[in-house]
């Protein structure tokens, strides 16, 4: 469902081919710049009420899922 | 020139700040400003305004304070749908030798002058950054490229907002908005009308205080189109001032 709703949100902030977006993509693979990723967690914590900062261990899609389940338990 | 855009400009009402609103909208912008409290010089500048035929509107909000002016962002962007241009003109001055400055003094004039303009840029990044384009233009003084005695606060402030600009200019490079910054000299207006005197015109190239329209001819340009290609730029109008 976090994977769905990411394709989602990184359809309308990035120009990239999301059906080709799984949990194993790495966001260093995606061509996106510091800007990129800084507007795609904005939009991805609006949706899911979460504060993510961009750090060296969100490597993955799947580690930005995994945080998003842990923010929501907290 | 600037049909179909939006401005908003901060202490718009009076002074350049005015006569910034007055060049946008009269190059077809429509324009949205904000000043510290609501008062007749409000009224003159929408009045000013609506013969131009844009549309327009004012705002009051302090500058320095964050959740007003969030507040306001979000209801201009309410109201017009969008902002393409970001005038950061608000500024106040507090002026007297530092030994004599209170920490208050640096402190009021710091905060409306370089928070004011981080504040509104933080609200209008995202919009900007959405829509790939947009001009920031941020009102420094020569004060902040020379220095001046008596202005330690105003011209630390003036000084820090050519910094934030070229920051700026750089973060956004990459989404197609510019970021540039104007800095006046002595320039006719409510808060220099206690300075023009013949020993200050002397030392001015020009032997004048310039004019507001001036200032805004200049904004007007930094707005447009043809300035596609300038960012993280500062643009002194100070008659010579600055080139002695």
């Amino acid at each position: 469902m976090e994977l769905e709703k990411i394709r989602e949100i990184m359809a309308d902030t990035v120009n990239f081919d999301v059906n080709t977006v799984t949990e194993e993509t790495r966001f260093d693979s995606m061509g996106l710049d510091s800007l990129d990723i800084v507007e795609l967690l904005m939009r991805v914590d609006e949706e899911f009420g979460t504060e993510t900062e961009p750090n060296a261990s969100l490597v993955t899609v799947g580690d930005l899922i995994a945080h998003l389940r842990e923010s929501k338990q907290d | 020139m600037l049909k179909g855009k939006i401005a908003f400009v901060t202490g718009g009402s009076r002074g350049i700040g005015r006569a910034v609103c007055l060049a946008l909208a009269s190059a077809g912008a429509d324009v949205a400003f904000c000043s510290r409290s609501a008062g007749e010089a409000v009224d003159e500048t929408l009045a000013l305004l609506r013969e131009t035929g844009v549309r327009c509107a004012a705002y009051t909000c302090d500058v320095a304070d964050y959740d007003q002016v969030a507040a306001t962002v979000s209801q201009v962007l309410a109201d017009f749908g969008t902002v393409d241009i970001l005038v950061n003109n608000a500024g106040v001055t507090c002026d007297k030798l530092l030994l004599s400055m209170k920490p208050e003094e640096f402190d009021r004039v710091i905060r409306t002058n370089l928070y004011g303009v981080f504040h509104t840029v933080k609200q209008l990044y995202p919009v900007f950054c959405k829509k790939r384009a947009g001009r920031i233009i941020n009102i420094s003084s020569v004060s902040g490229v020379i220095g001046n005695a008596g202005q330690a606060n105003y011209a630390a402030s003036k000084a820090a907002v050519i910094g934030f600009t070229k920051s700026i200019a750089k973060e956004l490079a990459a989404r197609n908005v510019t970021c540039n910054a104007v800095a006046p000299g002595f320039v006719e207006t409510d808060l220099t009308a206690s300075l023009d005197s013949e020993a200050l015109r002397g030392q001015i190239p020009l032997k004048r205080f310039g004019k507001a329209e001036e200032i805004g001819s200049l904004v007007a340009y930094l707005a447009s189109d043809d300035a596609g290609y300038i960012t993280g730029s500062v643009f002194t109008a100070d008659g010579g001032l600055t080139c002695c």
